[in-house]
């Protein structure tokens, strides 16, 4: 979870939480809690990294029954988003052509014949993020490339 | 300053992520003509005087970046030196009449006219710089402006005389308080006028000022805390001569001819509400107005006053000693006015040098309870580090379980502008496991 660190310094909610430390934070739900609300005091980023060769399915499987912080409209939305054809950037072709990449896979996105990519599964390593915007739009980004906007 | 960073509390402590506020200080060399007569000839000399500009830096950068650095002391609690070769995308504080902006340091001039008296407080002049105003005094219609002054913090203060197109809190006063508030972006403003009754306690203006005070820019400068910046603790029982010269500015040396001029200068608050910012005259080096500096009467009440907010320091909590020891609550035998540093040969500069952090046990703060005995030995406690800059190289933090790499400021990944938008920073990291499969092997034995 990445914050604004100005929206933070900005929201008097943060004042007690300045002089804990680490691990008084951890045990700290009501910290997390607020993070995770649904206020536009702050803008916040929700980065996931891969940590194994997984197929777009999963993802999409994963999105639908797991996730909490999205409402079903806007979970149907960046699903419906994930089957639009996309042309792969330039991040995404070095990372068909990454050697820990042995499948090829180009999450998603589409890559000219030479690449021989693999649309159907996302390498590990690939990101995935939400941005809550203070305006309350969400920007949803597979790489680097904003995926959906909400 | 001093490699000490103005905190989110408004304490000077160890640089840190939180920190935002960096004092810059810059010595302005002027080299003035003086033409003595004499009935038969005339001759002229020139005198250098080196004064000193001071900016309020806006930090918002990793503080943890290794350029910051000049030598890592411990590995877990690096010193931060800033380096004072600032460049042009370095921003200041500036302050117009009713709002706070954050501008170039170098572009804008009015982010150098921010100075120190000898308590410690943080004043904005609207009028002359140091610069200016040392050339003013050898003007005979020079206008003085000095006087019009701002101390920022929680509230800043000021006289509704300077100030008349702001209305006065209550029609029985003349002293209105602003807090500052941060703004998302990058401007800081000025908000909530709240009326301070004249007879409000010390006690009670300090948790005002807490309740006041909903982010980590606002400074609390009230006259307590005000001393803790400087070091220089003023004596209550400070006389008339003595005034004269704890009021010698930090701004200059003390043996620059201007100090006796910045010593007119009266506190322009008082935590008692009497609100005095009238010139008194000198001549001599001794005080000829019957007028006491507002800010000493104020040192008599916080003498007296034993309870502080849990959360506020003493004044000698600040007082780092230079080997890292464990400073006592009350280090009595450290000359603690101006006239005892004059008196002990030791000049305000040399003070605030020797009480530079020079390793981790120096990167330490002295808690104090609500009740807290003079004798006794303070409870320390580490400032709070931020794990994930710690840990991280180069802006990069490995999970050591995946061995994934993350960013500690995700604006590069964002596309943002960093200066524009200010850091996104790493806050939390987690694990999220999905069990995709369940596979039950079965052997068939024949």
């Amino acid at each position: 979870m990445y914050v604004s660190k100005r929206d933070v310094l900005a929201d008097s909610f943060f004042i007690p939480y300045a002089s804990m430390t680490a691990k008084e934070l951890t045990q700290n739900d009501t910290f997390y809690q607020y993070l995770y609300s649904d206020n536009r005091k702050i803008e916040r980023t929700l980065f996931l990294k891969m940590n194994m060769q997984i197929t777009v399915n999963s993802m999409r499987a994963s999105l639908e029954a797991d996730w909490k912080l999205l409402s079903p409209e806007h979970k149907a939305a960046l699903i419906e988003s994930s089957f639009k054809k996309r042309d792969a950037d330039q991040n995404m072709l070095k990372t068909i052509q990454n050697p820990d990449n042995p499948s090829h896979c180009s999450c998603g996105q589409s890559a000219p014949e030479i690449f021989k990519a693999d649309p159907s599964c996302c390498s590990r390593g690939t990101v995935m993020s939400f941005t809550w915007l203070k305006n309350g739009d969400m920007e949803l980004r597979i790489g680097t490339s904003i995926l959906y906007s909400i | 300053m001093n490699g000490s960073c103005l905190g989110p509390d408004g304490y000077f402590t160890v640089c840190s992520d939180t920190t935002l506020w960096a004092l810059l200080q810059r010595p302005i060399s002027i080299t003035t003509s003086r033409t003595d007569r004499t009935d038969s000839l005339s001759s002229s000399s020139s005198a250098k005087h080196i004064m000193y500009e001071y900016a309020i830096q806006y930090i918002d950068w990793d503080i943890y970046h290794p350029l910051l650095y000049t030598s890592f002391t411990q590995e877990d609690h690096p010193i931060p030196t800033f380096p004072p070769n600032y460049d042009d995308r370095t921003q200041c504080l500036t302050y117009n009449s009713t709002t706070v902006h954050i501008h170039s340091c170098l572009a804008n001039q009015a982010a150098w006219k921010w100075s120190f008296d000898s308590s410690g407080k943080i004043m904005y002049s609207f009028g002359d710089t140091n610069y200016d105003f040392f050339h003013n005094q050898h003007r005979q219609d020079a206008h003085y402006s000095w006087i019009q002054r701002i101390l920022l913090g929680p509230f800043l203060w000021y006289n509704q005389k300077y100030h008349p197109h702001i209305p006065p809190a209550s029609p029985t006063n003349s002293i209105t308080c602003h807090h500052l508030h941060r703004c998302p972006s990058t401007n800081v403003a000025i908000m909530s006028t709240c009326p301070i009754d004249t007879s409000i306690t010390h006690k009670s203006l300090i948790s005002i000022t807490t309740k006041l005070v909903p982010f980590s820019i606002s400074l609390q400068f009230d006259e307590l805390l005000l001393s803790d910046f400087s070091h220089l603790k003023s004596s209550s029982s400070s006389s008339s001569s003595a005034t004269v010269k704890e009021s010698s500015s930090l701004m200059t040396r003390n043996d620059d001819p201007m100090s006796q001029k910045l010593s007119l200068v009266s506190s322009p608050y008082s935590l008692n509400g009497i609100h005095d910012t009238r010139e008194s005259d000198i001549t001599g080096g001794v005080i000829s107005s019957s007028h006491t500096t507002s800010h000493f009467k104020a040192d008599v009440h916080i003498h007296e006053e034993p309870h502080l907010h849990p959360e506020l320091k003493y004044p000698s909590d600040l007082l780092f000693s230079n080997r890292g020891e464990i400073a006592l609550a009350r280090p009595k035998k450290i000359p603690t006015s101006m006239s005892q540093v004059v008196a002990s040969g030791k000049s305000t500069e040399t003070m605030l040098r020797d009480q530079e952090p020079h390793d981790q046990s120096q990167n330490r703060i002295f808690i104090n309870t609500l009740h807290d005995s003079y004798a006794r030995p303070q409870k320390t406690r580490k400032i709070p580090t931020h794990p994930y800059l710690i840990a991280s190289k180069d802006g990069l933090y490995e999970d050591p379980r995946t061995g994934l790499m993350f960013f500690t400021d995700l604006c590069p990944y964002l596309g943002y502008d960093k200066y524009t938008y200010g850091r996104q920073t790493l806050m939390g990291m987690g694990h999220y496991y999905r069990t995709l499969l369940k596979i039950k092997v079965r052997y068939a034995f024949n």
